[in-house]
């Protein structure tokens, strides 16, 4: 039961869902033929009026006596085409309805496969234990969870106290120690002993698959934004409308020959049919490809937020650095030697289970600053790391006689320890503490000279300095070095370009701050954090009007986390941080809140590109039918620029806008592509695009259809 | 096509006019904000008098229902007063010439074009409307009509910017329009006028024995104290009947291009206004950009056929400035006109048609700087997404509320248009008038409509229009084009004004790439709404080489 | 605000809107106009032996063929402006018949003629200025004319 990549779960699973894919194109078919009943279109409005559309002219093609005036018996083929072509254009809307819903569905099923996967070790009546999937337990059901082990659901610890690795933001965070009674979330990691606990919920209900499950369900409530838009096409509609019942109105009074089946056609490719068809798919699509990017969003309107992004908290370690910050240097002071630092360090690291505790152990093993160990070691106390302190130890009631720890080659210090600690017997304890340089200032009352120089040197190379001292005296400094995490640069470039202001949040020193800001380019730090740093800053920033993205994980973080307009929780974090947050992030890494941004930005821009390009769309079709509409006024035929028939222009222009519905499905779902640069630069390539581009493309795509259906 | 020297005098006109709508916006700031200055030693006790007396206290914030209650209740109380001094001008005085009273239709279609800064006119001044009504009706209206047209501005202006916890109080805006801005001005400009041969004088007309051996009725009044409200304030209603074609409204080149400069002027301060209220003054330079641009592009549509000096036209005013004249007359909402509109040819009608779609080229006064603001709303919100951002517009989300209420706002041009049109045709009321099922027909009551709902004022039927059919169905228009654009636009602004203002990386709004993206989004949309009728009307009459009329 | 005092307020400035703009206005600027430019404000009247016998600025009937005439059908009808060329045309006519030299006649229009705008476009003549500049300088011409009546 190893926690696989859970991207490459989600992959396999995509693939999986590909195949299924297949098998479900009957169901999108049928799903969209149901679509089509007028009672479920009364939804989209401007659908339904094409229905409507629909069905008149159906009757005239069936027999166009029975209006009158504005039809002719000869036509009747022609009518037929125009109520053929007008049902398609309604069941494309459908279709796009269902494709995006059927692509929800997929990717649903391929996040749920990542849970569905995790192994777990069910203990039966007589404690022993059985493999099975965590899909299949139970609430009442007791489970093993041994070091190393992806806890797979929501358990209480009954037995054993262990250590959980609750983020995999590690750096900082903290291990938790888990004694009975605790709880456990699902997809945290033991890292030490093992434990039994007894699953508290069903596995249905664990809170990431209520996250799922909200993906799925086809009642997502309208954004703001959606709303507005919808309004906006209502009133054209509106507008569209009057104008075509007044064209009638006014052909019949003046006699100009119009007939309604043209007219008709007319309305239909002024209406917003593009928009209104694949508005729906839009909104859709948008939580799909955050689920694509195991990103669950809580609503639509959560990835529209952070689309308006102004300001992204990003935590330094996890999200711009690995957040492995490995020894690389043992910085003596004073009168100390680097070796008495080292040992130190050794000794204290003795119980630190952190890659950078192992890196102090590592680093110390390879100088051969090891310390002859002492048989009191197991006695020792440990202080864990408190985020409120900023620091950890080591307490030795007895620092008598040293041993060698397994498989070490150190040479022997115990004299020299003895002489610096006196006997077992005279020396009552060794406390030995380390720690961020300023919280163990704060603790000790002996700082050495050049104390200062030394913590900034090494915190103005980008490294962390962390001091070290026995009893009240600091005898040096170890330097911690953090790698940047691949791709980080880029990512806070691309945030950048686009007007978007990164803080770096980071609980180290001020140089140290300052030199991995430089490195990445970040103007904006905020050094020696505490856990209400965060809620802080996203105050500051909304109190002057700005947007705030951040990502949290623990319990501290809630708060902030509900505060800011986006909050992106780990799915490793707590639940409490998770209910706080409005987007989830299943592979619980920090650094995809710039993702999360962007794929806000591009359903923004997707919906707004539609929209114009519906709009711009309508020029180019006016032009097209209006000159030949009016059979008594042969003179507009001078400025019927397309050079058409008039049953053929409007045929052509219907066909045309009826083919853009599913030409336009992919951009609908897949979204507009975008390089992340200024909002006026998106603006105007998209502008040039979508516009300018809306009202030339149905001029050469109408001809060519002509020209086709012509040589028919 | 005009030669270069039109176009340098052009250029040169409008480089003045834009100087002084800056100067005259700076002036406009200090008024409607506030600010103390010397005229306060003379005008605060006056305007202290007026709050006391009728019991209104104008430092009040006024919610946006409150000063549209306001704003209406006055202009239907100013409407009612001068429906009744014309239905019983013969009983009252200064009525020298002893004119009859008006017909209630017409006295009712009168009011309401007066109060609603339309002026259409269903009758000739000089033979219909006694001194009286001519100053204390219709006169009064003029000034009326064209305040309540900047208190609004004034107040969208306000609500769009934040800035002032509101739209503010319309007994103060109202009450400054006139004390400060509207009473001086039109009596400096009147008294120009007057010395540039406009008559000013109440003694009667005069029977003059010409030379000819006729006699001759010599029709002097109150004209230059009327013109210069009329032009200054987009009202465009004429003291006589020919309007400013007749040589007592507009005697001569200078007159002519004082009273055009006059009706571009405030329209062209309303930008620069917008800018200095929102606190951003290139927000106002990029609109009055974008405003320009329309403006020019109707001029360009006039001139697409160079003008020849024709029946309609006077003599002493000439092609050119005919032309220049009637585009800026329906461009502004003013409406009035210098030459007879079947003068023209087609291209001239649709320029005029185009201004009175569009109705922010620059449009009228106050409510052509709304309706800017309409078009911006909804461009942001359009193109806006595209930025990638939930659309904001000086840094508020635009929201459903405000789509909703430019929607009403956009909806309702068109149907009071296309309807009452179509209705005329129905009902024979067109035929009855003249009007033909030709493109011209159409379009002469196509343009009625459309310039009553517009609140231009302008008219291709004129005094024949005098039926009840179109003496009521275009007052509703009036009042309805009126109202309905005002009220939403004040909806809009009131909402705006609490909403919290985002300084992020949004749409910049202050540069040329938005005015012209502003440009195109109003030309897309009016030729969306019009272009089929556009169709019927002048284009298929310039495609078939015929004249509008 | 009650209904009542709302009320009252609109109708106070109602009342004080119609006395100041539709009242004081005009008349002050009539006051102002008729002592400072009585002939402006006047209607700039033609007075003939002290009779008023019309405007510089409405046209009318010159029916005799001794004067220049103006165009009706104009869109005011009231036009007293021809085109240059128009009044160059008349010269001939009015010349045989008064006996005034062509050349004279030809200064005459040109000295009461203008630009439409200002330094352009179309050059017009004021028929009842030139009219009246005749009369004034031809006086043994034009007297019969004017005595007749």
């Amino acid at each position: 039961m190893q926690s696989e990549n859970p991207r490459a779960k989600a992959k396999s699973g995509a693939r999986a869902a590909n195949e299924q894919r297949e098998l479900d194109a009957n169901v999108v078919l049928r799903e969209s033929i149901a679509r089509m009943d007028p009672r479920r279109l009364i939804s989209n409005p401007v659908m339904f009026v094409v229905e409507l559309a629909f069905a008149v002219v159906l009757v005239m093609a069936l027999d166009p006596t029975l209006l009158p005036f504005v039809s002719n018996k000869s036509n009747q083929a022609f009518y037929a085409l125009v109520a053929v072509i007008l049902l398609l254009t309604v069941w494309f809307s459908a279709l796009s309805d269902s494709v995006a819903e059927a692509q929800v569905r997929s990717t649903a099923t391929s996040l749920r496969q990542i849970e569905i996967e995790v192994k777990a070790k069910r203990l039966d009546a007589d404690r022993k234990p059985t493999m099975v999937s965590s899909n299949g337990l139970r609430k009442g059901d007791v489970i093993l969870v041994e070091k190393g082990d992806r806890i797979p659901i929501d358990c209480v610890v009954l037995e054993g106290v262990g250590m959980v690795d609750e983020s995999l933001l590690t750096g900082e965070s903290v291990h938790v120690k888990k004694a009975p009674t605790d709880i456990l979330i699902g997809g945290s990691v033991l890292v030490s002993d093992s434990l039994v606990a007894e699953v508290s919920v069903n596995h249905d209900d664990t809170y990431l698959s209520k996250l799922i499950r909200m993906v799925e369900s086809s009642k997502r409530p309208k954004t703001q934004n959606e709303i507005a838009v919808s309004v906006l096409l209502l009133g054209l509609t509106a507008i569209f409308t009057i104008i075509v019942g007044t064209l009638l109105w006014i052909s019949l009074d003046l006699s100009l020959g119009v007939d309604l089946s043209v007219l008709i056609a007319l309305y239909v490719c002024l209406l917003p049919t593009t928009i209104g068809a694949l508005l729906p798919a839009i909104g859709i699509s948008g939580i799909n490809r955050m689920s694509e990017n195991m990103i669950i969003a809580k609503s639509g309107r959560a990835i529209e937020t952070a689309g308006d992004t102004d300001v992204v908290l990003l935590d330094k370690t996890g999200t711009i650095t690995i957040g492995n910050r490995l020894a690389t240097d043992f910085v003596p002071l004073g009168k100390h030697s680097a070796r008495e630092v080292g040992e130190a360090a050794f000794l204290s690291s003795w119980y630190d289970d952190t890659p950078e505790g192992r890196s102090m152990i590592d680093l110390a093993y390879r100088y051969g600053y090891v310390p002859r160990a002492f048989r009191s070691i197991s006695r020792a106390e440990a202080e864990e790391f408190s985020a409120t302190t900023r620091r950890s130890g080591l307490k030795l009631d007895h620092p008598g006689i040293f041993m060698l720890p397994k498989g070490g080659k150190g040479i022997l210090q115990g004299s020299r320890i003895r002489k610096k600690y006196a006997g077992a017997d005279t020396q009552g304890e060794l406390n030995i503490s380390k720690g961020a340089p300023d919280a163990i200032m704060q603790a000790t009352r002996l700082v050495p000279q050049g104390f200062d120089k030394a913590v900034s040197e090494i915190a103005s190379a980008g490294d962390t300095p962390m001091a070290i001292a026995i009893g009240e005296e600091i005898i040096g400094l170890i330097r911690l070095r953090d790698k940047l995490k691949p791709g980080i640069k880029d990512k806070i470039d691309a945030i950048k370009a686009m007007g978007i202001k990164p803080i770096m949040i980071t609980g180290d020193q001020p140089m140290t701050a300052k030199s991995i800001a430089g490195e990445v380019d970040i103007d904006e730090y905020v050094s020696q954090a505490k856990p209400e740093t965060k809620m802080e800053v996203v105050k500051k920033e909304q109190a002057s009007g700005k947007i705030a993205a951040m990502v949290g994980d623990g319990t501290n973080d809630a708060p902030a986390l509900a505060s800011a307009d986006v909050g992106l929780a780990m799915a490793s974090g707590t639940t409490a941080a998770k209910e706080a947050a409005n987007l989830v992030d299943l592979e619980s890494n920090p650094a995809k809140v710039i993702d999360v941004v962007l794929l806000g930005k591009q359903l923004l821009m997707t919906r707004g590109a539609v929209t114009t390009f519906s709009v711009a769309n309508d020029v180019a079709k006016y032009f097209a039918i209006v000159p030949v509409m009016f059979s008594s006024l042969p003179a507009l035929g001078r400025i019927n620029i397309l050079g058409l028939p008039p049953h053929v222009t409007v045929l052509a222009a219907l066909i045309f806008n009826a083919l853009i519905i599913p030409a336009l499905i992919p951009l609908a779902t897949r979204g507009v592509r975008f390089k992340p640069q200024s909002t006026m630069s998106l603006f105007l390539r998209n502008t040039l695009t979508y516009g300018v581009g809306g009202v030339l493309l149905p001029f050469i795509g109408i001809e060519a259809i002509g020209l086709l259906i012509k040589s028919l | 096509m005009a030669g270069a020297l039109e176009l340098i005098w052009l250029a040169f006109v409008w480089a003045t006019v834009i100087v002084s709508g800056w100067l005259l916006s700076t002036y406009l700031f200090s008024v409607y904000t506030g600010r103390k200055g010397r005229i306060d030693k003379v005008l605060g006790p006056v305007e202290g008098w007026i709050y006391r007396a009728a019991g209104v206290d104008p430092a009040k914030r006024m919610t946006w229902k409150e000063y549209m209650a306001s704003l209406l209740t006055l202009s239907l109380a100013m409407g009612a007063f001068a429906f009744i001094v014309l239905i019983g001008q013969a009983y009252l005085p200064l009525n020298p010439q002893h004119f009859p009273n008006m017909r209630w239709d017409l006295a009712l279609n009168t009011a309401v074009s007066f109060i609603t800064n339309t002026d259409l006119q269903h009758y000739a001044g000089e033979t219909a409307l006694s001194y009286l009504s001519q100053m204390a009706a219709v006169g009064t209206l003029q000034f009326v009509s064209a305040a309540v047209g900047l208190c609004v501005a004034v107040a969208v202006f306000r609500g769009f910017s934040g800035k002032y916890g509101g739209v503010g109080n319309f007994y103060y805006d109202f009450v400054r329009s006139l004390t400060r801005v509207l009473i001086p001005l039109s009596f400096a400009a009147a008294l120009l006028l007057a010395a540039l041969g406009l008559p000013q004088a109440l003694g009667g007309y005069i029977t003059a024995a010409t030379v000819g051996g006729g006699t001759q009725t010599i029709e002097v009044g109150p004209v230059a104290s009327f013109v210069s409200i009329m032009q200054l304030g987009t009202n465009g209603g004429g003291y006589y009947g020919a309007n400013a074609a007749s040589p007592y409204q507009n005697p001569s080149p200078a007159t002519n291009w004082l009273e055009m400069w006059m009706m571009i002027l405030f329209v062209t301060a309303m930008p620069f206004l917008f800018g200095r209220i929102v606190g951003n003054p290139r927000e106002g330079y990029m609109l009055l950009i974008a405003v320009y641009t329309l403006y020019a592009i109707n001029v360009a549509i006039a001139f697409i056929e160079t003008p020849q000096l024709g029946a309609g036209m006077e003599t002493r005013i000439g092609a050119f400035s005919s032309v220049l004249w009637t585009v800026t007359a329906t461009s502004t909402m003013t409406g009035s006109a210098n030459a007879s509109l079947s003068a023209f040819n087609p291209l001239v009608i649709l320029a005029a048609l185009m201004g009175m779609f569009t109705q922010a080229a620059p449009g009228g006064i106050g409510t052509g700087a709304i309706f800017l603001l309409l078009y911006v709303v909804v461009t942001v919100f359009i193109v806006g997404l595209m930025a990638g951002r939930t659309p904001e517009y000086l840094g508020a989300k635009i929201t459903p509320g405000d789509i909703k209420n430019a929607v009403i706002g956009f909806v309702s041009h068109p149907l009071l248009i296309l309807v009452p049109a179509a209705l005329a045709f129905s009902l024979g009321a067109a035929a009855s008038v003249g009007a033909g099922s030709g493109a011209a027909g159409f379009t002469s009551v196509m343009y009625e409509f459309a310039s009553a709902a517009s609140n231009n004022g302008s008219s291709m039927l004129g005094t024949a229009a005098n039926t009840v059919f179109f003496n009521l169905s275009t007052a509703a228009a009036m009042l309805l084009g009126r109202y309905i654009p005002i009220a939403v636009m004040l909806a809009i602004a009131g909402s705006m004004s609490r909403r919290v203002r985002a300084t992020g990386a949004s749409l910049k709004t202050d540069n040329l790439l938005f005015a012209c993206i502003l440009v195109a989004s109003i030309l897309v949309l009016v030729v969306l709404t019009f272009l089929p009728f556009f169709m019927l009307g002048p284009i298929l009459a310039a495609l078939q080489g015929l004249n509008a009329i | 605000m009650d209904i009542s005092n709302f009320l009252r307020g609109t109708l106070v400035i109602a009342a004080l809107a119609v006395i100041a703009c539709g009242l004081a206005y005009p008349v002050a600027v009539t006051a102002v106009a008729g002592t400072t430019f009585p002939f402006q404000a006047g209607g700039e009247q033609v007075i003939v032996n002290g009779t008023v016998v019309g405007s510089y600025l409405i046209a009318q009937n010159f029916s005799a063929p001794v004067f220049f005439h103006p165009h009706s059908g104009s869109a005011s009808g009231e036009d007293p402006a021809i085109t240059i060329e128009d009044a160059y045309a008349q010269v001939p006519g009015v010349s045989s018949m008064t006996g005034i030299p062509q050349s004279a006649l030809y200064m005459a229009v040109n000295e009461s003629s203008s630009y439409t705008v200002f330094f352009f476009d179309q050059q017009y003549v004021n028929v009842v200025g030139l009219n009246m500049y005749l009369i004034t300088h031809y006086p043994s011409v034009y007297s019969g004319y004017l005595s007749r009546k």
